[in-house]
């Protein structure tokens, strides 16, 4: 067991969005989490990434949190470092060596087919390479478990299916686990296991 | 619904609400206050001048005029508040006899004065033995008759003898003896060394037939003047006039009270010029640390506006809440900012001070409108569509080209025309301020100022340009990150964020040298303040023995505790020629060690290189520059003066002129002479000194503590009466107001500054930190960020804020040099308040960078569903 979800619930503000969610996540698993706007995904994501604290029911972790990476909807880079910085922004904060963690970065960047990016701003690419660009970031880490918020959600249909395919085989080859939010049926039907957040059920 | 909104609105950003309000709070009380200070300085000045007289006219009575007719026709003048009638007369001499023999002097005056003078004009008169009524003896002829109270004092002449009651000073002889109705610009006659003061039943058997120059000395209401001194000259004189029409010029008015009040006008233009040069830019900064603030909540006003324009509010109602939502801080700042308006006020200019409503009014409303105007204009520029472009600001730190002021070199412009006006002002001798006396038109000289007022500028765009230029150099990266400091990363971003950097250093720059110049300024001019009075009294304690006496006492003094040196001064009466001026008695060598002494009273050479000359020339002589002026005398040139020696008798002593000098203890500021004492003892046989001048740092006690011998004074400078009244002596009260009240706000807007600068930062990267956060980072990391910036912005502040402070104040004390009496070497550095407002920075800086890493990087629900 990577992360294990048990009973658990957030509430913002005194209204609940999410509770009595039970999930288990097993090293090497690839889950869909799907459900209509609102459902919850962002919040289970981030309560599986440690980084909410469940209002009701507990989320037990079986890793360090740092072998956990969370990608947000929104790339979220930080505007003032090139691309190629923000790859390896994940690496850095955990000790590796910059010139390590610039090879690493560039690898993921060019594995994601961004080729000429590296020196590039946030604000001088596109919506779909800055989504890559964060995705690069994730990957270059190696992460345990990958929680991936609408990470093609910025991306035409045949880029988002090259990136997802590439986050795949990624994660595959590190024996990670994955778990992909995403409200596209289409994209959910790709993952063997899906986890659908409808009425609060869990199915 | 928009009450409702409005309370919502600020209760949600409570601490932002606040912030705002104290910030418009600072510019409503600053402006209010200074506003007020400048209303208040012309009275303030207009009642010093008018107080510093000791008789307001001297009418003097035409000869062969109608004395009772002169005195009746006073009653019609405005704001009488007193009359008294004093007659002089010239007579032979007086003479005394006591143990030691029979003593005459030369010419001396008799005067009559009324049993009361001494309370209706008390500055004329300074009491120093016996009685202060009867028959008064001024203190040099009672010393040149050996005379005291008790003594019989008899006019050359007449067979009366008068039996003198007390022996007096007269502080203000010159203006007491003056020649009324002499043309401006004749020479000042000086006031007569042997005076006989009595009541008027005694002063005709006493004068006999000699001349008598009758004069009526009035006192006027002060309070009702004018406020401005120069209105307030214009209409004493305009009064003086129209009297000496109503007696068809039976009488002459010495107009003293004009005369005061005119020469207040230099004061009151130059308490001006000083809230422009230092007043203005601490206002404007505090009008930008205020828009500063109120902007800190852009990025949540954006979203505001988003989700008010999707539930279907029309721009002029959202106008209509984000106005009302400003209204109310503008308003609560505008209260908070009256009653610090006050407090300062208090504070800066005393207990007397008030608030000028004008002003008031003035700060509330521009308080409101600043805050209104920083809350809309954003608001207007989201309404109109222009989102977009404000996003794309936010997110193109690197690259915007430089502003526009930059790209067009206006910092070179401004500091190279800032050079070339402070040569062109050196070499006018810096006469920023002229006011002719007598001519009611006072010269400013508006275009010197110029050089202080283009450097303000100047300096801030070049802060600016430098800090952009020095922390966009490109950044290597590191090839080992042991400690996963992620120094690289961090300098990378500042790099990129030179811009947000360049603006926040340049506003702590302005803010501390606000501050700086302001305390250069206040310290060099207080400085030179203690320099006056120790020229008046002499040094920090001065004995003045009695006539005749010894240096005995030399040695006593030297023991005092607490003294530090002890130099005596042998003060003589010599004719230059027909001219009788004071000879002062020196030991080149070692009369630093006591006297005042500054580079300023020698023209032309240093003070060390002239007394080192005047002791390697035994009859070597320091004249003024009038003297030498006046005899055509130069350096080198033989001048023979006359001297009293042993026996009374004068003698012609040869001497050799060695320099020229311009100011020295005791002495007075026309013409006087400096020499050494050896040669002046042994060329006239006398060795007796006049003078101790003790150097001390605890002057009350010191004078306290010396024994004096009876008939001698001992001053020092901390007693109130040597606290002569001077030209720019009487700005010092004000100008220490304007001085308190900028000190004290640079130095809270240098704290304001430097905080919110780091909070604006830290606000704006919040995404960026909780992007981090997610990431991993630990909050050391993500606080690494903060504080690189944090380091660059606060040491590119302070060293041009400390430059740009020391620019300033050096042009700020050449220009304005007139102020200064006498003017400096050099301006003075006050390094207490300069650590104190280095460590104000360091600590809010440190405060402000670490209270954000923590607000910034917290993560939680909210923060990460805004990623």
């Amino acid at each position: 067991m990577i992360v294990e979800a048990i009973s658990a619930g957030v509430a913002y503000g005194g209204r609940t969005v999410l509770s009595g969610v039970d999930v288990t996540v097993e090293p090497g698993e690839q889950w869909a989490l799907t459900g209509r706007s609102g459902s919850g995904k962002t919040s289970l994501l981030l309560m599986l990434a440690g980084l909410l604290v469940p209002s009701t029911g507990v989320v037990q972790l079986g890793l360090d949190r740092h072998e956990i990476v969370y990608v947000p909807q929104a790339p979220s880079l930080i505007p003032e470092l090139t691309a190629l910085q923000n790859a390896s922004l994940g690496l850095r904060v955990r000790g590796v060596p910059p010139a390590e963690a610039l090879d690493r970065a560039q690898r993921q960047l060019r594995a994601l087919g961004l080729d000429d990016a590296d020196d590039s701003l946030p604000d001088e690419l596109s919506g779909g390479m800055q989504q890559r660009v964060a995705l690069a970031r994730a990957l270059a880490v190696e992460p345990r478990l990958l929680l991936a918020d609408e990470p093609t959600g910025a991306l035409d249909s045949s880029t988002g299916q090259r990136v997802l395919d590439a986050l795949r085989s990624e994660v595959a080859r590190t024996s990670a686990a994955l778990v992909v939010a995403t409200h596209d049926p289409a994209l959910a039907a790709l993952f063997e296991r899906q986890l659908v957040l409808d009425q609060e059920l869990v199915r | 619904m928009t009450g409702r909104y409005v309370l919502s609105a600020l209760r949600r950003r409570g601490a932002e609400t606040a912030a705002a309000a104290v910030a418009v709070a600072m510019t409503v009380a600053l402006l209010a206050a200074l506003g007020s200070f400048v209303a208040q300085t012309g009275s303030r000045l207009t009642l010093l001048a008018a107080a510093r007289v000791p008789v307001d006219w001297q009418v003097q009575v035409a000869p062969g005029g109608d004395e009772a007719a002169a005195l009746a026709a006073l009653k019609g003048v405005p704001g009488l508040v007193g009359a008294r009638t004093v007659d002089y007369a010239k007579v032979a001499g007086l003479q005394s006899t006591s143990d030691t023999g029979t003593r005459t002097t030369g010419a001396a005056y008799v005067v009559s004065i009324p049993a009361d003078y001494g309370t209706f004009a008390p500055s004329e008169l300074r009491p120093l033995l016996g009685s202060t009524s009867g028959v008064l003896l001024q203190q040099q002829t009672a010393a040149n008759l050996a005379a005291t109270a008790g003594s019989t004092v008899t006019v050359l002449g007449s067979r009366t003898g008068a039996k003198v009651d007390g022996v007096v000073d007269l502080p203000n002889a010159d203006s007491f003896f003056q020649v009324v109705g002499a043309p401006a610009g004749a020479t000042v006659a000086a006031a007569p060394d042997n005076v006989l003061l009595v009541p008027p039943s005694m002063f005709a058997s006493l004068v006999g037939p000699a001349s008598v120059v009758h004069q009526i000395h009035v006192r006027l209401d002060h309070a009702s003047l004018p406020s401005d001194p120069g209105k307030a000259a214009d209409e004493v004189t305009r009064r003086a006039n129209h009297y000496v029409g109503s007696i068809a010029g039976g009488a002459l008015v010495g107009d003293g009270l004009g005369a005061a009040l005119s020469a207040g006008r230099e004061d009151a233009l130059y308490a001006r010029l000083l809230v422009l040069l230092l007043g203005v830019p601490a206002l404007v900064l505090s009008a930008v640390v205020t828009a500063l603030v109120i902007s800190l909540r852009n990025d949540r006003q954006r979203r505001d506006l988003a989700l008010l324009r999707l539930r279907g509010a029309t721009p002029r109602r959202i106008g209509v809440l984000f106005g009302l939502t400003a209204l109310v801080e503008g308003v609560a700042g505008a209260a908070l900012g009256s009653a610090g308006a006050v407090l300062a006020d208090r504070l800066a200019l005393g207990r007397s001070a008030h608030l000028a409503p004008i002003w008031l009014g003035t700060g509330i409303v521009v308080g409101i409108l600043l805050a209104l105007a920083t809350e809309l204009a954003p608001v207007a520029r989201l309404l109109r569509g222009g989102a977009q472009s404000v996003t794309a600001q936010v997110r193109a730190p690197g690259s915007r080209p430089l502003p526009l002021p930059l790209r067009l070199g206006l910092d070179v412009v401004c500091l190279a025309a800032s050079g070339l006006v402070f040569w062109l002002t050196a070499r006018g001798g810096y006469q920023v301020v002229v006011v002719p006396e007598g001519v009611p038109v006072a010269s400013v000289n508006y275009a010197a100022l110029l050089a202080p007022a283009l450097a303000w500028p100047g300096m801030a765009l070049l802060v600016w340009r430098l800090t952009t230029i020095s922390v966009g150099r490109s950044v290597r990266p590191s090839v080992q990150d042991p400690t996963g400091r992620l120094h690289d990363l961090r300098n990378s971003m500042v790099r990129r964020r030179r811009r947000a950097v360049a603006r926040g250093a340049t506003g702590l720059a302005v803010a501390v040298g606000v501050t700086a110049a302001a305390g250069v300024f206040t310290t060099t001019y207080d400085r030179q303040a203690r320099v006056d009075v120790a020229l008046t009294v002499g040094s920090d304690v001065a004995v003045t023995l009695p006539a005749d006496s010894t240096s005995t006492l030399s040695p006593a003094v030297a023991a005092v505790p607490s003294v530090a040196a002890v130099e005596q001064v042998a003060h003589r009466l010599a004719y230059v020629g027909p001219d009788l001026q004071d000879l002062y008695g020196i030991d080149a060598a070692t009369v630093g060690r006591a006297a005042p002494l500054e580079n300023a009273f020698t023209p032309g050479s240093s003070v060390r290189t002239l007394l080192s000359r005047l002791g390697r020339t035994p009859d070597g002589v320091l004249l003024s520059q009038e003297t030498l002026h006046d005899y055509q005398l130069h350096q080198g040139d033989l001048v023979r003066l006359r001297l009293k020696d042993a026996t009374g008798a004068y003698k012609a002593v040869q001497f050799h002129v060695v320099g020229v000098v311009t100011e020295f203890a005791t002495a007075p500021r026309d013409s006087f002479i400096v020499a050494n004492r050896a040669f002046v003892a042994q060329q006239t046989g006398r060795a007796d000194v006049q003078t101790l001048l003790v150097r001390t740092n605890r002057p009350a006690a010191v004078a306290a503590a010396i024994k004096a011998p009876a008939g001698a004074m001992v001053n020092d400078i901390s007693a109130p009466r040597v606290a002569v009244p001077s030209a720019s002596g009487l700005a010092a009260g004000s100008l220490s107001g304007l001085a308190k009240l900028t000190l004290a706000f640079g130095l809270l807007l240098a704290s304001c500054s430097a905080g919110l600068v780091l909070v604006v930062g830290a606000a704006q990267r919040r995404k960026s930190l909780v992007a981090l956060a997610v990431l991993g980072a630990s909050a050391r990391q993500r606080a690494g960020f903060l504080w690189t910036e944090s380091r660059a912005i606060v040491a590119a502040g302070l060293v041009g804020g400390l430059v740009t402070g020391t620019v300033v104040a050096f042009e700020l004390v050449k220009v304005l040099t007139g102020i200064f009496d006498p003017p400096p070497q050099h301006p003075s550095v006050p390094w207490p308040l300069l650590g104190g407002l280095l460590g104000a920075v360091l600590v809010t800086a440190t405060v402000a960078t670490a209270a954000s890493a923590r607000w910034a990087g917290r993560v939680d629900a909210s923060s990460l569903r805004d990623l």
